[in-house]
């Protein structure tokens, strides 16, 4: 069953009576009227940069030399496709985005699950496995290049202790690996958020499912695939889809950890943007920034209107 | 009573939008206010903006001399601040489009505010400073000196780029200062042998792998009959690639050569330039091979063990070796400096023997100006020693307009295996240019 949305709700509550009209007027007017200072500062910090980031796409310059600006049609574009580390970049973003999506969705529920009863710690467990995410992305960059590093690093010094010294691996160095570890770090730091959205979904499941299915004999398994998981459905879909643009849009775990290195082993589209602004090509960074806009919403948005479809009401 | 919530929302959102703008007037206010030399009493306040990392001591003690000194001298400086690297790279070039300028601004040199930020004309002609009699023509030809104008005198020191080794290790060794690539292979080979880590690389910071690469640009250079800025002019004029220089692609073979013959620290791609200095100064590593901020640092963190290092040039295989000089940074006066004479004024006494060498006794190191004298590390004496006899040239990437800075990434997928041979280094830099040129509309890409 479809749910109504809020605006399909709003559009059937005057019933042609005069006043009543009237006074949903107004109290649309007033509405209005409040939005009005955050529109204007969308306008003028999002909508209009955004704009010009469109129209630069289109211009051929370099640094701040307006005199050498002209109109570039799409040279830009094309020269986005043709970098050297287009290729590993669009790589590693697709690489960095499906698999830290599906490991934090992966762990994120299944920590969801366990933290959704009454248990001792439960509220200390939620707090610890939250922590993460409220930790600065470049300290987190910081601990992990220390913890990964190949000679002094816990992580291998540890695995050299439980005699597994097979498994030391740089980490970080290792141009076939890094993406991996850098892949592993954003797991860490963000399952536990995607654990928060996901359990204030199940807090919002009324008891009298679970009651009525335990009366039919339901186990917990079951009480999960057909209960816990469809009703979830609103908050899973909204934590999949910040995790997907996340992914795809990763840039300063990347820049913090390995700057797209060794060389450009971890290049990502988000580091490939910075480095063409940083050489001064604002044009190519406006053209790539906007490729980057199309390819995630070309994802999210299909991916976010079917998963929606199958969502349930309560 | 919905009425009265009603203004009071109305309230509320009226004055979230008149704070915001109130905060961007303060901020506008507070900066126009900045720009022009402001009178107090007989003495005036010239604006100065550096990035963060410029103002080390010699700057803090100049500028606590000049201040304390104002009455006398007729200015006194109050200094700006801002971030460094890159994202400052962007803030003056904002800074210089918008004509947001202080009365004085260190920049790295002329040519980057012509080639980066579009503004020489914002800044004044020095030509005539009495000051410029102290310093050799030749050492502020090219880099203060563009275009036939003085644009700016020289601050803080020059760094020299050359091997450091740790004499205690060579000692060990039995090594001795090789003049050949053959020799320094050997003393690699002695080092090993030592249980001593040859060469330390420290490609964590990228930027530390260029050093060792870059030298091989000078023979080219040498080779061509002119100096950096020779070579320099034909590349940025598409008249010559960095793939044709033979000398610069060999250059970066014969690093990567090092690491195959295991000469390098295995840990090399996680090791940071800290790691570097302290694995030099303790003798875990016998050379390093960065600039003299490798000799400043180690004098900083280890002092007690500054005369074990000792520097000398990178060694090629003919012998005929080169270093590289990074001149100073450059101070230039603003066309927003409402009393340009104060302000050519305050720079002819920066830049003369009086102010240098209180900057130099603040702040050990090679000073351009004739006058100066400095205690300096050993190291850098050494490299000095080289500079003096002829054998240096300015680092051709403070000159190249199209692509500075970028060797780091290629030479590391070169190193890693990504890139197969150093020549394709060389062409990576060259398409580097190439785009940099063609975004500009330089019409020798066309």
């Amino acid at each position: 069953m479809r749910r109504q949305s809020v605006t399909q709700r709003h559009r059937v509550m005057p019933t042609g009576n005069k006043e009543e009209i009237m006074n949903s007027l107004k109290c649309r007017r007033y509405s209005y009227t409040l939005a009005i200072p955050g529109l204007v500062l969308y306008l003028i910090f999002f909508v209009i940069p955004a704009g010009l980031g469109l129209v630069l796409s289109f211009v051929r310059i370099l640094g701040f030399d307006l005199s050498s600006a002209r109109f570039g049609g799409l040279e830009n574009y094309i020269d986005v496709f043709t970098q050297p580390n287009m290729r590993r970049a669009i790589t590693n973003s697709f690489i960095f985005a499906v698999i830290t999506t599906v490991f934090k969705m992966g762990i994120g529920l299944s920590l969801a699950v366990a933290l959704n009863r009454r248990m001792a710690f439960t509220n200390a467990l939620r707090t610890i496995f939250f922590l993460p995410a409220v930790i600065n992305t470049v300290a987190v960059g910081l601990i992990f290049s220390s913890l990964m590093h190949p000679s002094n690093g816990l992580i291998n010094a540890f695995l050299e202790n439980v005699g597994l010294s097979a498994l030391t691996k740089s980490w970080l160095a290792d141009p076939h690996l890094a993406i991996f570890s850098v892949c592993a770090i954003e797991i860490w730091k963000w399952s536990g958020f995607t654990m928060v959205i996901l359990l204030s979904g199940m807090q919002t499941i009324g008891k009298d499912f679970y009651e009525a299915a335990e009366i039919d004999g339901a186990g917990e398994f079951t009480k999960f695939r057909y209960i816990t998981f469809p009703l979830l459905l609103p908050a899973f879909n909204n934590a999949l889809i910040l995790s997907i643009i996340g992914g795809l849009k990763v840039f300063d775990l990347i820049q913090a950890t390995t700057q797209g290195g060794p060389g450009s082993a971890t290049e990502v589209f988000g580091t490939l943007i910075y480095k063409s602004f940083g050489a001064g090509r604002f044009g190519e960074g406006c053209a790539a920034s906007m490729i980057l806009a199309l390819v995630i919403a070309g994802i999210a948005l299909p991916t976010y209107r079917y998963i929606a479809g199958k969502e349930v009401e309560m | 009573m919905k009425k009265s919530k009603r203004w009071i929302a109305m309230g509320l959102s009226i004055l979230l939008t008149a704070s915001t703008a109130g905060c961007a007037k303060t901020n506008t206010d507070s900066v126009s206010g900045k720009q022009t030399a402001r009178t107090g009493g007989d003495v005036k306040t010239l604006t100065v903006l550096m990035y963060t990392d410029w103002y080390k001591a010699g700057w803090q003690a100049l500028e606590q001399y000049i201040n304390d000194n104002s009455a006398e001298l007729g200015f006194k400086l109050e200094i700006s601040k801002i971030q460094g690297g890159s994202q400052g790279d962007q803030v003056l070039q904002t800074k210089f489009a918008t004509n947001d300028l202080p009365d004085l601004i260190q920049v790295y040199k002329p040519q980057w505010v012509k080639s980066y930020a579009n503004g020489l004309d914002k800044l004044v002609d020095l030509t005539g400073l009495e000051c410029v009699s102290e310093y050799d023509q030749a050492a502020l030809n090219g880099t203060f000196v563009y275009d036939g104008k003085l644009y700016a005198v020289p601050i803080d020191s020059v760094v020299l780029s050359g091997i450091f080794y740790n004499k205690k290790a060579f000692e060990k060794a039995g090594a001795e200062i090789p003049k050949t690539w053959d020799e320094f292979l050997a003393v690699c080979e002695k080092l090993k042998k030592a249980g001593i880590t040859p060469v330390y690389y420290s490609a964590k910071d990228a930027w530390s792998v260029q050093p060792p690469a870059i030298s091989g640009i000078l023979n080219d250079a040498a080779k061509l009959g002119t100096d950096t800025f020779g070579l320099m002019e034909q590349i940025n004029t598409n008249k010559l690639k960095f793939a044709d220089c033979e000398n610069f692609v060999a250059s970066i073979q014969r690093t990567k050569d090092l690491i195959d013959l295991g000469y390098v620290n295995e840990t090399y791609l996680s090791d940071t330039v800290d790691n570097a200095h302290q694995a030099l100064a303790n003798g875990e590593c016998g050379m390093y091979i960065n600039g003299t901020w490798c000799a400043d640092n180690i004098n900083k963190k280890f002092a007690d063990k500054i005369d074990d290092i000792g520097a000398f040039a990178i060694p090629t295989p003919t012998g005929d070796n080169y270093i590289n000089m990074f001149t100073p940074y450059s101070l230039a006066l603003t066309t927003n400096c409402k009393d340009q004479e104060l302000g050519k004024k305050a720079l002819n006494f920066i830049a003369s023997k009086q102010a240098q060498q209180i900057y130099a006794d603040a702040q050990p190191g090679v000073y351009l100006n004739k006058n100066v004298t400095s205690e300096i590390p050993k190291a850098t004496a050494d490299l000095k020693k080289i500079m003096d006899s002829g054998k240096s040239m300015t680092d051709w990437e403070e000159i190249n307009q199209y692509s500075y800075g970028n060797l780091s990434e290629p030479l590391l997928n070169y190193y890693t295996g990504t890139l197969k041979e150093a020549k394709d280094v060389a062409e990576a830099l060259d398409a580097e240019t190439e785009r940099n040129a063609k975004a500009q509309g330089d019409a020798n890409w066309k």
